[in-house]
């Protein structure tokens, strides 16, 4: 556990550090306080396109954030062989995989409650208290953010960053849009197209469900079983990543 | 009962393959080693041999394809075996933004030391490197002879049995190489096994009880220095004032070389006994003899003979798969 909690660590204080990802972490809050001036020209839209504003903020930065560090995460330290002298002890790969997912984790947190914290800051200059919906929304968008670094994670541990950040940008994108690939499906005639996307629409991940901010505007309440369910997901879909990732990382040559 | 050997290579293959074109590069042939505990032991070969390969075999940083490496009779694969050693990587590399205390922590937890153990121990260690404990700059602002004590100190973190070191003098200036030699002179007196690879044969002269050579994957000669030496040819050297007696045709037939140098000759001669007999035509003609000096082999030319003066960079070219060796 010590061996694991020390890479977590390290981690964690070597990114947070990392002058890129507080420039990033600085950018986001900027962008997020904008919201004031977007705001401002909104009229009696004002809470409304503060909360729109900063629940993209906070997923957009969130998910950028993760594909830069996750692709990074295992071929940084491959590409400048950092990882030598901490693979020449006796440490499982698994445990270095699972350390470095956990420091990548809290980096994100921080990104998220950064942002959270400045929303709700900003809505309550418009005098507007934090909803429980709200809650959920960030709740969510936290977790897909999570489920976004497992994918840059897991092709980190056999291919390129570059490929890396481009599979999971195009897997990001994918799943956000998995209606349009049911609607395309129903229209589908031909049998073997139609299984195809069939099976591409349980493979890619659903992260619609993650999407809250268009309720959160329009106050549709959201029940905690549909959070509860997204969060499993989430925490299912994410974990056989990760693991998949420690299995792949075990077999590979540090050459 | 026999005490397990600290490094037991045998058979060990590795074929590197790589690009669409599935190029197979061959890094190491059938290579067998045996060091005994407490050996300080060179593993000498040139850029390109397979050193680096072998090393990363035997800290599991690769996989052979065929053969086996056993550390203290713990197979290479085996996390046990890793408890035994210690690794310097060839020019260390480290995380740009810990300082060297904060580095040496994390890596002495993974090594399973305890967190009140370190706080002691990271200290003293960084003393004894050369390397101020109280420094807090981040080691991305380290120069490469810093990194390097850098990478001696998180080896001497768990006090191992075994020390592997790839190029250890990598990245030092005269200084550093020296304080590197006594450093691996004392950890042999210490009762360590040092495994060390270089590519600059004098320093393996310098420190190593016993030597391997390695050329194209493949074991070519291993043995005690002194022995492997001793086998190798003697020459004698004499330096004569001017260069006119390297002209002399009378002279011809007894020195194997003579070359000017400034306003010297120097002669080079196989035996004693043609030293004697140019020596004595030299005085009879009244040539000014300077000096007299005896020219043991040393490694390198050793390694020139064994390899039959071959371009060592050829070697290069067949285990570049490896890279960086």
């Amino acid at each position: 556990m010590g061996k694991l909690l020390s890479t977590t660590s390290v981690t964690f204080r070597e990114s947070i550090r990392n002058r890129t990802v507080l420039a990033i972490l600085l950018l986001a809050l900027g962008f997020a306080a904008s919201a004031l001036v977007l705001a401002a020209m909104a009229q009696d839209q004002r809470v409304r396109v503060i909360t729109d504003w900063g629940l993209f903020c906070l997923s957009a930065f969130g998910v950028g954030l993760a594909i830069i560090l996750g692709v990074n995460l295992l071929q940084k330290e491959i590409g400048r062989k950092t990882l030598y002298v901490v693979l020449s002890r006796p440490l499982a790969r698994w445990q270095y995989v699972l350390g470095k997912f956990l420091g990548e984790l809290g980096v994100l947190a921080v990104e998220v409650v950064l942002l959270a914290l400045a929303l709700v800051v900003m809505l309550a200059c418009e005098g507007q208290p934090v909803s429980g919906l709200l809650l959920k929304a960030m709740l969510l968008y936290a977790a897909e953010i999570a489920l976004v670094a497992a994918w840059a994670l897991f092709f980190s541990s056999f291919s390129s960053p570059y490929l890396s950040g481009f599979f999971t940008l195009g897997l990001f994108v994918a799943g956000r849009s998995l209606e349009v690939l049911q609607h395309l499906i129903d229209k589908v005639a031909v049998p073997w197209i139609h299984a195809l996307l069939q099976g591409l629409f349980y493979l890619l991940p659903d992260l619609a469900a993650f999407n809250l901010a268009p309720r959160v505007v329009n106050d549709i309440a959201v029940p905690a079983g549909e959070v509860a369910a997204a969060l499993a997901y989430a925490t299912g879909y994410g974990s056989l990543l990760v693991f998949l990732s420690c299995l792949l990382f075990s077999r590979r040559e540090l050459a | 009962m026999t005490a397990d050997a600290a490094i037991e290579i045998a058979g060990l293959g590795k074929t590197f393959i790589s690009g669409l074109r599935r190029r197979r590069t061959v890094a190491l042939r059938e290579l067998d080693l045996t060091v005994a505990p407490g050996e300080i032991f060179g593993f000498l070969g040139p850029n390109g041999a397979g050193k680096t390969t072998a090393i990363k075999i035997l800290v599991d940083l690769i996989r052979a394809d065929s053969g086996s490496a056993r550390i203290f009779g713990i197979s290479s694969r085996d996390r046990r075996a890793r408890r035994r050693l210690a690794y310097l990587p060839e020019l260390p590399n480290f995380y740009d933004y810990l300082n060297a205390r904060e580095l040496l922590q994390h890596l002495g937890r993974l090594s399973g030391l305890e967190h009140n153990f370190l706080r002691g121990r990271v200290p003293r260690l960084l003393e004894k490197v050369g390397l101020d404990p109280g420094d807090r700059r981040p080691l991305r602002k380290y120069s490469k002879g810093m990194l390097q004590r850098v990478g001696i100190a998180q080896a001497m973190l768990a006090d191992p049995d075994l020390y592997i070191l790839d190029e250890p003098m990598g990245g030092l200036d005269p200084l550093g190489r020296r304080w590197m030699k006594e450093l691996i002179a004392e950890l042999g007196r210490q009762g360590k096994t040092v495994f060390f690879s270089s590519h600059v044969l004098a320093e393996a002269e310098a420190v190593c009880s016993r030597v391997a050579f390695i050329h194209r994957g493949r074991l070519i000669a291993q043995g005690q220095l002194n022995e492997l030496l001793s086998g190798g040819r003697q020459e004698w050297e004499i330096v004569v004032a001017g260069t006119k007696a390297g002209n002399d045709p009378s002279l011809r037939q007894l020195y194997h070389q003579a070359r000017s140098s400034g306003s010297e000759t120097v002669f080079t001669l196989g035996s004693e006994h043609d030293q004697q007999r140019l020596l004595q035509a030299l005085l009879e003609k009244g040539q000014r003899v300077i000096s007299l000096n005896r020219r043991h082999a040393s490694l390198e030319d050793l390694f020139v003979r064994l390899v039959g003066g071959e371009s060592p960079a050829a070697g290069s070219g067949q285990v570049g798969g490896s890279g960086g060796n």
